[in-house]
């Protein structure tokens, strides 16, 4: 897998294997209902103790911030059918290509930390998985997990380094 | 020549606010989690807050080592502006009054 930043701030990652496109594209899919864990698990009211200021951030901050991931989440989903439609086109082709346009490149930081937060939490990774510093066992499902959060920590690490790039 | 009854009604009835002349302030925390990459937590304080990138880095260390971190401190509604943006980068921030 390679990277490649395009003059125009989009970011072109070539070469990518198979078994990484389908863990990059099932990680970060998401059924309608999950989006209600996440809201309840990474949303909630930033006050406990008033109750009124809770259920208003229930019922006007929460969804609007749900509206604003789901929207995020379109653009990457976007982005990964482009993939695949390009992927069907060269099928003597073992390596796949995915390009970020510049304009989804905070929804993907977003989404990718969705997928990260959520991988962490539904399997229970303890903190030296979550570091990086173990090597997938592939043979494992566990190891598939960790891979797949490898995998988003360095797409998220590198367009973290565009966009500071881009705000100096 | 002063106009005296226009004065005296202006006394007579004074303009009190409703807030609070010295209305404690509020401040925002951001949280450890693990999970989230510390380049990602500096990039999104530059963003929101406009830190340069030493005091970004600052505030993400201190969330690291001390678990939470002072980002923000001012007013109640400020405050919460400051909360949902942080909350729609999913890090992890709670108010706490002064």
């Amino acid at each position: 897998m390679n990277f490649h930043q395009h003059e125009n701030g989009d970011l072109e990652v070539f070469e990518i294997d198979p078994l990484l496109v389908f863990l990059m594209v099932e990680g970060i899919r998401r059924e309608e209902e999950e989006w209600d864990l996440i809201a309840d698990s990474f949303l909630a009211s930033p006050i406990d103790d008033e109750i009124d200021f809770s259920q208003d951030w229930k019922e006007y901050v929460q969804p609007g911030l749900l509206t604003l991931l789901k929207s995020c989440h379109a653009h990457v989903l976007t982005d990964l059918e482009n993939m695949k439609r390009e992927q069907l086109k060269n099928l003597d082709e073992n390596l796949v290509n995915l390009l970020i346009p510049a304009a989804h490149r905070e929804a993907w930081l977003r989404i990718l930390n969705v997928a990260r937060l959520s991988l962490a939490a539904h399997h229970r990774l303890t903190e030296e998985e979550i570091s990086g510093s173990i090597i997938p066992d592939l043979n494992t499902e566990r190891g598939k997990i960790l891979l797949q959060l490898q995998l988003f920590s360095l797409l998220q690490q590198v367009l973290v380094e565009m966009e500071l790039e881009d705000g100096r | 020549m002063v106009d005296i009854k226009s004065k005296i009604e202006l006394l007579e009835k004074p303009v009190v606010s409703d807030e609070p002349l010295l209305a404690s302030p509020w401040q925002v925390i951001v949280h450890n989690d693990p999970v989230n990459l510390m380049s990602y937590v500096t990039m999104v304080f530059q963003k929101i807050f406009g830190f340069k990138k030493a005091i970004a880095e600052k505030h993400m260390m201190e969330v690291h080592t001390q678990g939470r971190s002072i980002v923000w401190v001012g007013p109640r509604e400020e405050a919460e502006f400051y909360v949902e943006q942080l909350h729609s980068f999913l890090l992890l921030a709670t108010l706490e009054q002064v």
